[in-house]
């Protein structure tokens, strides 16, 4: 059954215009198609010069591969380390905290000894008193 | 003897200015294809979604898919129509996506109440457009495909993932809603 309106709400609904776009639609669809644009035109320049850029990352490793016997930059390096001062007075130090660790005794036990046993002492004190805590607090909210 | 011809004195730099202006030139033509089909598509995105803002942003999202590919809909004649479909489908997506009381996809039926409304204008085309976006989506939506997308009943319940009756139906009381709205308000 047709509805006494039908034809004419029809005929209002096909005559219907398009909506006018908000102004700031524009500017907003072309600032995202120039950032767009620039991250193309950057693709398409890469690719093109890409045999370049190719040859130039393969002239380098050649260069890497030739040179690396020559100068051995490991040994460079372990050289350099060696006459570091600082690694020096490091070695040092440790040598003369080894000396006092080891001879050094108190009731007749050796520093180190003394010092590993209060260090593990107090990490287990730790432990014991962080599972206390975390006990007590469980049985509080219960 | 054969003599060599000149080489083209064409360096990198050439080449990457050449390109330069050909994606000004672009970005030129496409502003100008948005201009020309900006009301279309916000127009499609507007009655869909029935929310100015959010057609704005989905028209936003039709223009960088388009100029994805501008190449090929630039030389293609059924730029409008695939703007459209492009439209559509992002309106129908977002309206999915974001509404939880969204009602296409079970069949149930909720009762409508038909608002009251002040039209800011006497323009009766404008005044049925407002009265388009103040109906519930359910019937919105079937309502605009039918009569602005030119889609018939089986496509709209293949599009939307609903029966060819429950489409019929939301059509009609669409249509009813709207003579009401209009006859209430005037």
């Amino acid at each position: 059954m047709k509805e006494p309106n039908e034809d004419w709400l029809d005929q209002e609904l096909k005559g219907l215009p398009d909506l006018e776009a908000p102004p700031e639609l524009l500017p907003k669809v072309m600032r995202s198609v120039k950032r767009r644009s620039a991250q193309r035109w950057l693709l398409s320049i890469f690719r093109q010069h890409l045999p370049l850029i190719k040859n130039s990352c393969l002239g380098l490793a050649l260069a890497v591969v030739v040179l690396v016997p020559l100068f051995n930059p490991v040994a460079a390096l372990i050289d350099f380390l060696a006459r570091s001062p600082v690694l020096h007075f490091l070695g040092a130090m440790l040598d003369v905290g080894r000396t006092i660790l080891g001879n050094l005794r108190i009731f007749q036990l050796p520093l180190g000894w003394l010092v590993a046993l209060v260090a593990g002492f107090s990490y287990l004190t730790c432990i014991f008193a962080a599972s206390t805590v975390r006990h007590l607090a469980t049985a509080k909210r219960s | 003897m054969v003599n060599a011809a000149p080489l083209p004195l064409i360096g990198i730099d050439d080449q990457d200015t050449s390109g330069l202006d050909a994606r000004m030139a672009e970005v030129q033509e496409f502003e100008t294809f948005v201009r020309n089909y900006q009301n279309m598509v916000f127009s499609v995105a507007a009655r869909i979604v029935g929310n100015p803002i959010d057609a704005q942003d989905i028209a936003q999202e039709v223009f960088i898919k388009a100029y994805e590919r501008f190449d090929e809909l630039k030389e293609s004649g059924t730029v409008g129509g695939w703007l459209k479909t492009v439209a559509t489908n992002l309106s129908i997506n977002h309206l999915n996506r974001y509404r939880a009381r969204w009602r296409f996809f079970s069949e149930e039926q909720t009762e409508f109440e038909i608002p009251t409304f002040t039209p800011p204008t006497d323009d009766r085309r404008e005044l049925l457009d407002l009265a388009i976006q103040k109906l519930p989506d359910a019937q919105r939506v079937p309502l605009v495909l039918f009569h602005f997308q030119d889609l018939s009943y089986d496509e709209i319940a293949e599009k939307l993932g609903i029966s060819l009756a429950k489409v019929k139906t939301d059509i009609h009381r669409g249509r009813e809603s709207l003579r009401k709205i209009l006859v209430k308000t005037s």
